[in-house]
């Protein structure tokens, strides 16, 4: 059952177009990620369904309600937690949890939100003096105080360190646990791959390609992926296009990509040019293409933070 | 209307931990008050103004007139009995000193009375006048006769009954907290958008209603304690009274505190971010502060500035505060002043609703 229901939604800011002519599903249950770079239109998308910003035309439902005009229905069912959006300093964790609770017709119990988050030893504490992995734990906390159907998720591991992201991801993974539906943004690849059931590839306003993770680099990848990590910066030359059987490559600082679908015989030729140029590597992998490649690929750009 | 009072909850909770919101907005007054009340109070000293009302002249009356007179901190005035009294009672005065009529016949009769009438509020002008009078009347008692005492020193307080200057002072200052705190709401207005707040708000159930209503009310329960711990204050260091019913007061102070909070609401929906809020609300409250009889009265204006003066939303609070509280005026004296501020407050309104911003 589709849970939320977009077709050919468009926006602009002046001359920007936002969004431009996007469809898709949300299936019940599955964790949906709208992956992208800056500026891609995720944001202004996520908000659009949540009811934070008007569209300029299209159809969005959720839940088979029209968020633009049953607004106040979609509110009591779905959880947010917004990108940037602060705290209110001075409360407390519970304070906090029990103020956006009291919104609500239905409502989750708090005491238990807390233990699932990880929050119980701070319930007494101010939000200002929170780190920045249990801030984005309040936030996600705080988005679900309503026992939601839908869950949005706008950047939730933007800023956190290593661990407390994939910290984040097993939170993330619990919710779904609940039979809840999860639309997130994330402009990392490893998380959109590693957590998503289903990927939409966002770029100037538009959706590239749709599909889970794996289906997208099978389709856009039959190659293997060479990399080879050089001692100095290597010219970034067609020249590694002039090898046989070498699908596609990128030259970028000391890293050279190759993509093929004869590894070993383009590896082989890769190092004997390499060794006529005198140029000496420190690292060569072989490996299964991953999303960052198939990002690579249909945007011709890496994301960089 | 549970949305509102956990809003409201939440709004109380937080101030009660920000140190700095309480101390500016409930100190600062107070600190105006004391320094202004010190000024006023270091006039007294240095200058005290006493008046003499001599209804018997004779050589004995002239000595102790001439002792009192020598020291150096009285300003003497002298003049009728009525007249000295009334300007007693003005705060004009600090203290008067009376010989009554049958002063003379009375010393012969070795019971003669020194009536001294002082303001509370100027307790040490009472008592150097009253140790200068024991110290002169000494010397006549001593030069005169054998029995004790013939000349004794009464002394009785009078309570001022019009408006003494720190009288004045306090409603102005009442009235300018109230502008303060009223303009300083937009800052916790952009804080709150600019965090990102409001948006957050704007995704839950929680209508934008819910939150002005609380927002306003909020204010109002700040703005009403920090009226009443002014006006205990001047109460307990200066002994201003309120001569005025307390609850017409209270209505003017909440009509101010609304009218300013609306013309806060202009200020959060200009300003773009916090930065600015400040300097913005200095714009507008500056002038009113100088130019409303804040410290001055607006007669001492001059004349090409009144126009401005007029329509000065400050200058009507304050006429109405000092009407109550120093003058006790009724509702109907005050009318002029409530419609002005009632103007005020919807056009305010209407502009904030049209220019407010939640994103």
């Amino acid at each position: 059952m589709s849970v939320i229901k977009v077709q050919d939604l468009h926006k602009h800011y002046g001359d920007l177009q936002a969004v431009d002519g996007i469809s898709f599903d949300v299936n019940e249950g599955e964790i949906f990620g709208l992956l992208g770079p800056n500026g891609a239109g995720k944001t202004t998308t996520i908000e659009i369904i949540e009811g934070l910003r008007p569209k300029d035309n299209g159809v969005v439902e959720l839940l088979n309600l029209d968020v633009a005009k049953k607004l106040q229905d979609v509110k009591e069912t779905i959880g947010v937690q917004l990108q940037a959006s602060s705290m209110i300093d001075l409360l407390t964790v519970r304070e906090i949890l029990n103020l956006f609770s009291s919104f609500y017709k239905h409502r989750a119990d708090i005491n238990k939100l807390m233990h699932d988050m990880n929050l119980t030893e701070k319930a007494k504490t101010l939000t200002k003096e929170l780190s920045g992995g249990q801030k984005q734990r309040l936030a996600i906390a705080l988005a679900l105080v309503n026992d939601p159907l839908v869950v949005f998720l706008d950047e939730p591991t933007t800023g956190l360190d290593p661990q407390a992201r994939r910290s984040l991801w097993e939170v993330i993974r619990s919710i779904q646990k609940q039979k809840k539906t999860v639309l997130l943004t994330t402009h990392y690849m490893e998380e959109a791959e590693v957590l998503c059931d289903r990927i939409a590839i966002m770029d100037h306003g538009k959706i590239l390609a749709m599909d889970t993770p794996q289906n997208l680099i099978n389709t856009y990848f039959k190659e293997k992926t060479i990399e080879i990590e050089f001692t100095e910066q290597i010219p970034q030359l067609d020249w590694c296009k002039q090898i046989p059987k070498v699908e596609s490559c990128h030259a970028d600082g000391q890293l050279l990509t190759l993509y093929t679908t004869h590894s070993q015989t383009v590896l082989s030729k890769t190092l004997e040019l390499a060794a006529a140029e005198k140029w000496t590597f420190k690292d060569v992998r072989i490996r299964s293409a991953t999303l960052e490649d198939v990002f690579l690929k249909l945007t011709g750009s890496r994301i960089r933070e | 209307m549970n949305k509102t009072l956990k809003l409201l909850q939440a709004n109380l909770l937080e101030l009660t931990r920000n140190r700095a919101a309480i101390f500016w907005t409930i100190m600062f007054p107070i600190m105006f008050i004391l320094i202004f009340g010190l000024i006023y109070t270091n006039n007294d000293t240095s200058k005290l103004k006493v008046g003499l009302v001599v209804n018997d002249p004779s050589p004995v009356t002239q000595q102790i007139s001439d002792s009192v007179a020598k020291i150096p901190v009285f300003e003497i005035k002298s003049g009728t009995q009525a007249d000295l009294e009334d300007q007693l009672k003005n705060g004009k005065l600090s203290a008067v000193i009376i010989f009554g009529q049958t002063f003379s016949q009375d010393l012969a009769k070795q019971k003669a009375e020194i009536i001294i009438k002082y303001d509370p509020g100027s307790q040490t002008t009472a008592q150097i006048a009253i140790s200068a009078l024991h110290a002169a009347t000494e010397q006549i008692n001593q030069g005169i006769t054998q029995v004790k005492q013939p000349v004794t020193v009464v002394s009785t307080s009078v309570q001022a009954q019009k408006t003494r200057q720190i009288d004045w002072l306090v409603a102005g200052i009442l009235g300018m907290s109230i502008m303060q705190l009223g303009l300083f709401s937009s800052a916790a207005l952009v804080t709150l958008r600019e965090k990102k707040i409001l948006r957050r708000f704007a995704v839950t159930p929680v209508s934008r209603i819910h939150i002005v209503i609380a927002q306003v009310l909020f204010r109002l329960c700040f703005g009403l304690t920090q009226s009443t711990v002014l006006l205990i204050t001047g109460r307990l260091v200066y002994h201003v009274q309120i001569d005025g019913n307390i609850l017409l007061m209270y209505g003017v102070i909440i009509l101010g505190l609304m009218m300013f909070l609306a013309m806060g609401y202009i200020i959060a929906s200009l300003a773009k971010n916090e930065e600015v809020v400040e300097p913005l609300v200095q714009v507008f409250s500056m002038p009113m502060m100088f130019l409303s009889g804040v410290f001055f009265p607006i007669d001492l204006m001059p004349k090409f500035i009144q126009p401005v003066i007029k329509i000065l939303p400050l200058s009507y609070l304050n006429n109405a505060l000092r009407a109550v509280i120093n003058n006790n005026q009724s509702l109907y004296a005050i009318r002029m002043d409530i419609t002005v501020m009632a103007i005020w407050l919807v056009v305010s309104l209407v502009v904030a609703v049209r220019l407010f911003k939640w994103e």
